[in-house]
């Protein structure tokens, strides 16, 4: 593995200081990933932006999604063009949470109001997979906070909870008590669901 | 049955989060990509140069890790030709005595040349030479002969020349530390020079009898000297 220090020359105090292993073997990974930013650095401009709302963070969050990626490459799988979009577009919404946090001082905290135990009295014919359920479903992870929303939406990305944890650097614990809790409220949202209607 | 009941929920509540986050994240990056038409994204040239610079950095990393591989099976190309040059000259005999004499002479400290005779007879026996070249201005100080040894000193002020010649019945030893050393020829015999801190000794055996010159000469002198040294025996 060719590891390299990289250091972000940059006025913005965000940015000094920043440092990222890279882990290419071949030109044929670099022409590769220099492909892949063509092809969606205007989208994680995009992602950023709509976060972070200033060209300036937008670009910086470009760039430190670019060498996440570079960093991840041997882990991810980019067969697939929706899902290497989707998950470009996680990993780029996470950097842009992180930059604006900093920015703001503001600090993401767990949700710790919501049932954390399993109960069995949940009845089956909540979680029928319909078209209609799914789509409920679906508005629900829309409008999650973000420290949820972010691990279901890697979690689709048929990624394991070790790589979400590398990807957001978050402990994996802390990932797996996140698609827990998520899903005791997705749970508990179908069982309101179904009560309204 | 409670525990089927259990597993066929979590399985199906499983399946259904799959469907819908994965249709939740194609609706949100969907809605993100028409956010903003790609003609109205221009970077800036400060990105732009980060890009760049980030990429060309990783092509070097990996030229210079291929380099390094190179370098390293060039080395133990070099390794392996060299190993294999030295066991084809050294299984030739002759080279390979003559360096280890070279070996010998040039680390000991102290250069053992044997001459002997085995008559101890010449011991009685008394000798001389004459020196038939002597350069310009010197003349002869000191002059002493016994049974075994007959001496010659020869100066010109601070320079000097001294010749001895010796019955050769035992081993001499001659300080050859930090010597340059060679070997020559003198009046047809296998002589050895010794030149160190600007004095050149010539030594070589002759009938039985060892002969030695030292001086702060030239050493192209002191040959001159050696080759005009006549003896009767």
């Amino acid at each position: 593995m060719v590891y390299t220090w990289l250091y972000l020359i940059n006025t913005n105090e965000y940015k000094r200081g920043t440092m990222f292993f890279i882990i290419l073997n071949t030109e044929e990974d670099v022409i590769f990933v220099e492909k892949l930013y063509n092809k969606y650095s205007k989208f994680m401009y995009k992602v950023a932006f709509g976060i972070l709302k200033n060209q300036y963070d937008a670009e910086d969050s470009v760039q430190q999604t670019f060498l996440k990626l570079i960093d991840k490459y041997d882990k991810l799988d980019f067969s697939d063009e929706r899902r290497t979009r989707n998950l470009i577009g996680i990993i780029c919404r996470n950097v842009s949470f992180n930059i604006y946090n900093k920015d703001k001082k503001a600090v993401l905290t767990d949700d710790d109001t919501g049932i954390n135990t399993y109960s069995p009295n949940f009845d089956l014919s909540v979680i029928i997979i319909s078209k209609d359920n799914v789509n409920k479903v679906m508005e629900f992870i829309y409008g999650m906070d973000d420290i949820y929303r972010e691990v279901v939406l890697l979690k689709s990305q048929d990624l394991s909870v070790a790589e979400i944890s590398d990807i957001l650097n978050i402990k994996p614990k802390t990932v797996q008590k996140r698609l827990e809790r998520a899903r005791i409220k997705i749970i508990e949202f179908l069982d309101k669901e179904k009560n309204n209607g | 049955m409670a525990k089927d009941i259990k597993n066929l929920y979590d399985s199906t509540i499983d399946n259904l989060i799959e469907y819908a986050s994965s249709a939740a994240a194609d609706r949100l990056f969907d809605e993100i990509e028409n956010s903003i038409p790609d003609n109205e994204i221009v970077f800036s040239n400060e990105h732009n140069t980060v890009i760049q610079k980030i990429i060309a950095q990783e092509r070097y990393k990996i030229l210079r890790k291929q380099y390094k591989k190179l370098r390293r099976k060039l080395l133990i190309a070099a390794i392996i030709a060299l190993i294999l040059l030295l066991i084809s000259v050294l299984s030739v005999s002759a080279i390979r005595k003559k360096i280890i004499e070279k070996f010998i002479r040039t680390t000991s400290y102290s250069t053992d040349i044997e001459y002997s005779s085995d008559d101890d007879s010449l011991v009685n026996e008394e000798f001389a030479f004459t020196v038939n070249y002597v350069p310009q201005g010197f003349e002869l100080k000191t002059e002493y002969s016994s049974k075994i040894e007959n001496h010659m000193r020869y100066e010109n002020g601070k320079s000097y020349f001294e010749i001895s010649k010796i019955a050769a019945v035992n081993e001499m030893s001659f300080d050859s530390e930090n010597a340059e050393v060679s070997e020559l020829t003198v009046n047809e015999s296998d002589a050895v020079m010794f030149v160190k801190n600007n004095e050149t000794m010539i030594t070589w055996e002759k009938n039985g009898y060892v002969y030695w010159i030292k001086s702060d000469l030239d050493k192209t002198e002191v040959i001159n000297i050696a080759e005009n040294i006549f003896w009767k025996i």
